[in-house]
C-alpha cells in the first residue's frame, strides 16, 4: 500500500516536471499562426522570387567583362580621381553602410540636394537617380566625376590619373583593347563610366526573411511560411491592402522603376526648388550620354525606348523615383531629401500625408492611413522583413 | 415553328453589319467601338501577358472603315486614378490594316483603359479597350 503510495507520487511528480518541460520549449508554429488570406497571398507572391536573373546592359560593351569589373572597382574606391584627393565614389557610397552615407544629404567636396541613394541592384534599371536624369548606370556614374560638388573632376585630370598609372594603364587596355591615351580625354570618360557600372552591377542583395516567406508560400508550405513573424503579417496585409503599397511598390525589387508624387515638399532652401523628374527629363534629353546617342554600344539601341517615348507631364514636377524597399534598415535616412530618419517616420508620413501637398492633377490613390500604433508597428516590422543585413549587400 | 426560328435567324444575320467579323481570327482583343461606327479594332500586345513596370508593343488590326486611314494613335489611362501613362507612344502603319504600336507601359496594377482614336476621311473614331492588369 505505502509502495503503491509512494508510486503515484513519483508518477505525479514526474508528469509536473514533463509539463514544466514541454511549457519551457518553444512552440513550434503552426500553419494556423498564418494570418493572410489567399488573395493577400497571391500579391505577395508576386514580390518574388529574389534574387532576379538579370541580363548584361547591352549599351555597354564591357558589362560583365572581369577586366572592366575590376578596374571598376579599383577606381570606384581610388580618390586620386579627385583633384583635391580627397572624394572617391566611395566616400558618399559606403559599402558598410548600405553603399550610401547615412546623411540626409549627400556631401563629397560639398553638400548636395538630395539623399543618397544605395548601389545595389541596379543592373538593367531604367532610370537613374532620384530624377531619372540618365537612361543607364554608366551614363550615370559619370555625372558625379563632373559635378563640382561631388567628385568635382574632369575628363582630362580623370584620363591623366590613369594614364600615369602603370596598373591602372593595363587594366584599362585589358578592358576596352586600346590604351587610354589614344583617344580623347572625353571618350575616355564615358570608357571609365563604363567600367565603374560594370563594378556597380555586381553589387547585389541577398534573400530576407520576406523571401523565406514568400517562397514557403509559392511551394505552399504553410507551416514554414508560419516562421514569419505575425507583426510583419499583418504589416504586409497592410501593404498589399488598405495601404496600396504594392501600386508602386511593385514586384521583386518593390519598385515600378517610375516616378511618384507622395507629397515630400521640394524645397532645398529658402527661394530654390527641387523640380524632380522634371528637370530630370531636361537633363536626360540633353545629354550626350544618353541611349539615343553616339556612346551607346548596342546597335539595335533596344534600351532607348524609354528616353524615346518619355513624356514631358505636368505632374512629372516635384515627383521623385519609387525607391526599392529592399535593405531599408540600412540606407537610412529616407526620402529624396533624408528627411525621415526613420521607417516609423516613413510609416507615419503615409499614415498622416498631407493632401494639400500633392499635385491638383497627380495621384488619386493616396490618402491618410490614419494608422494605429499597432498597425504603424506592423508596418516597419513588414518592411524591416526586407532588409537582410549589411553582409548580404557585396559585390559578387 | 421552324420557319419562325428561320426567319428570326435570317433577321438577326441581316441587323448583323458585314464589318463586324471583319477582323481576321487571332487579331486579339477586340476593342469597343462607338454606336453606328463601322471601324473594327483588335489588339495584340508583345509580350501577351503584360507586367506592371515592364514596356510592352502592341499590335493593332482595323478593319471596316470605308475610307482611306489618314493617322492612328494610342494611348491608355487609369480612369480610377485619374492619370495616364509615363510615356508617349507612337504607331506605324505596317499595311493591311495593321498598325505597330511601341512605348507602352503600365507602372500600376489595375484596370487600364486603352484608346486608339483612329482618323478617316471623316470625324475621328475612338475605339477603347479595358484592361485588367496584375
Amino acid at each position: 500500500m505505502r509502495l503503491q503510495k509512494r508510486t503515484q507520487k513519483a508518477l505525479r511528480l514526474a508528469a509536473s516536471l514533463l509539463g514544466a518541460v514541454l511549457l519551457a520549449l518553444p512552440m513550434a508554429p503552426a500553419a494556423s499562426d498564418l494570418v493572410l488570406t489567399e488573395t493577400e497571398i497571391a500579391e505577395l507572391l508576386q514580390h518574388g522570387p529574389w534574387p532576379m536573373q538579370k541580363s548584361l546592359d547591352p549599351s555597354n560593351r564591357v558589362s560583365g567583362k572581369p577586366e572592366a569589373i575590376e578596374l571598376g572597382r579599383t577606381l570606384f574606391f581610388d580618390k586620386r580621381l579627385s583633384p583635391s584627393g580627397t572624394v572617391s565614389c566611395a566616400t558618399c557610397h559606403q559599402p558598410e553602410k548600405g553603399w550610401t552615407d547615412g546623411l540626409p544629404r549627400g556631401k563629397g567636396l560639398a553638400q548636395v540636394d538630395r539623399n543618397t541613394q544605395p548601389l545595389f541592384d541596379l543592373a538593367r534599371q531604367r532610370w537613374f537617380g532620384w530624377d531619372g536624369r540618365t537612361d543607364s548606370l554608366w551614363a550615370h556614374s559619370i555625372g558625379p566625376i563632373l559635378d563640382p560638388r561631388e567628385i568635382g573632376s574632369s575628363a582630362g585630370h580623370v584620363a591623366q590619373v590613369i594614364g600615369s598609372d602603370p596598373a591602372l594603364s593595363d587594366g584599362y587596355q585589358r578592358s576596352f583593347g586600346y590604351s587610354i591615351g589614344s583617344l580623347s580625354a572625353d571618350a575616355a570618360l564615358v570608357d571609365i563610366g563604363k567600367a565603374l557600372a560594370a563594378f556597380q552591377e555586381t553589387i547585389t542583395s541577398g534573400p530576407t526573411a520576406f523571401d523565406a516567406f514568400r517562397d514557403a508560400l509559392a511551394r505552399g508550405d504553410r507551416s514554414a511560411a508560419a516562421n514569419y513573424p505575425q507583426s510583419a503579417q499583418r504589416g504586409a496585409q497592410l501593404f498589399v491592402g488598405r495601404g496600396k503599397c504594392n501600386f508602386c511598390h511593385v514586384g521583386p525589387a518593390f519598385t515600378n522603376g517610375e516616378f511618384g508624387d507622395i507629397g515630400v515638399p521640394f524645397f532645398i532652401e529658402r527661394g530654390r526648388v527641387d523640380p524632380g523628374r522634371q528637370g530630370g527629363i531636361e537633363r536626360l534629353k540633353a545629354s550626350p550620354y544618353n541611349q539615343l546617342g553616339p556612346f551607346n554600344d548596342d546597335p539595335a539601341k533596344a534600351d532607348a525606348w524609354a528616353t524615346r517615348h518619355v513624356a514631358e507631364l505636368h505632374s512629372n514636377f516635384g515627383s521623385f523615383k519609387v525607391p526599392t524597399l529592399r535593405n531599408l534598415t540600412q540606407t537610412a535616412p529616407y526620402m529624396h531629401n533624408g528627411s525621415k530618419a526613420t521607417l516609423t517616420d516613413v510609416v507615419r508620413h503615409y499614415s498622416e500625408i498631407d493632401l494639400e501637398r500633392l499635385h491638383a492633377d497627380g495621384e488619386r490613390i493616396l490618402e491618410p492611413l490614419k494608422l494605429t500604433a499597432n498597425e504603424i508597428g506592423d508596418l516597419v516590422a513588414f518592411l524591416e522583413s526586407l532588409s537582410a543585413g549589411a553582409s548580404s549587400i557585396k559585390p559578387k | 415553328m421552324r420557319s419562325l426560328i428561320g426567319t428570326i435567324a435570317a433577321l438577326c444575320l441581316l441587323a448583323t453589319p458585314a464589318f463586324a467579323d471583319c477582323l481576321p481570327k487571332g487579331s486579339g482583343l477586340q476593342m469597343k467601338p462607338p454606336p453606328q461606327a463601322n471601324l473594327r479594332a483588335a489588339l495584340a500586345t508583345t509580350p501577351a501577358k503584360i507586367a506592371v513596370g515592364q514596356p510592352f508593343n502592341v499590335e493593332i488590326r482595323l478593319c471596316g472603315e470605308d475610307v482611306p486611314i489618314q493617322s492612328v494613335a494610342i494611348d491608355a489611362t487609369m480612369p480610377a486614378h485619374r492619370h495616364g501613362m509615363n510615356y508617349t507612344p507612337s504607331v506605324v502603319a505596317m499595311g493591311e490594316g495593321r498598325y505597330q504600336a511601341t512605348g507602352m507601359l503600365f507602372h500600376m496594377p489595375g484596370r487600364w483603359q486603352v484608346v486608339v482614336d483612329v482618323l478617316g476621311a471623316k470625324t475621328p473614331t475612338r475605339l477603347t479597350l479595358d484592361m485588367d492588369i496584375r
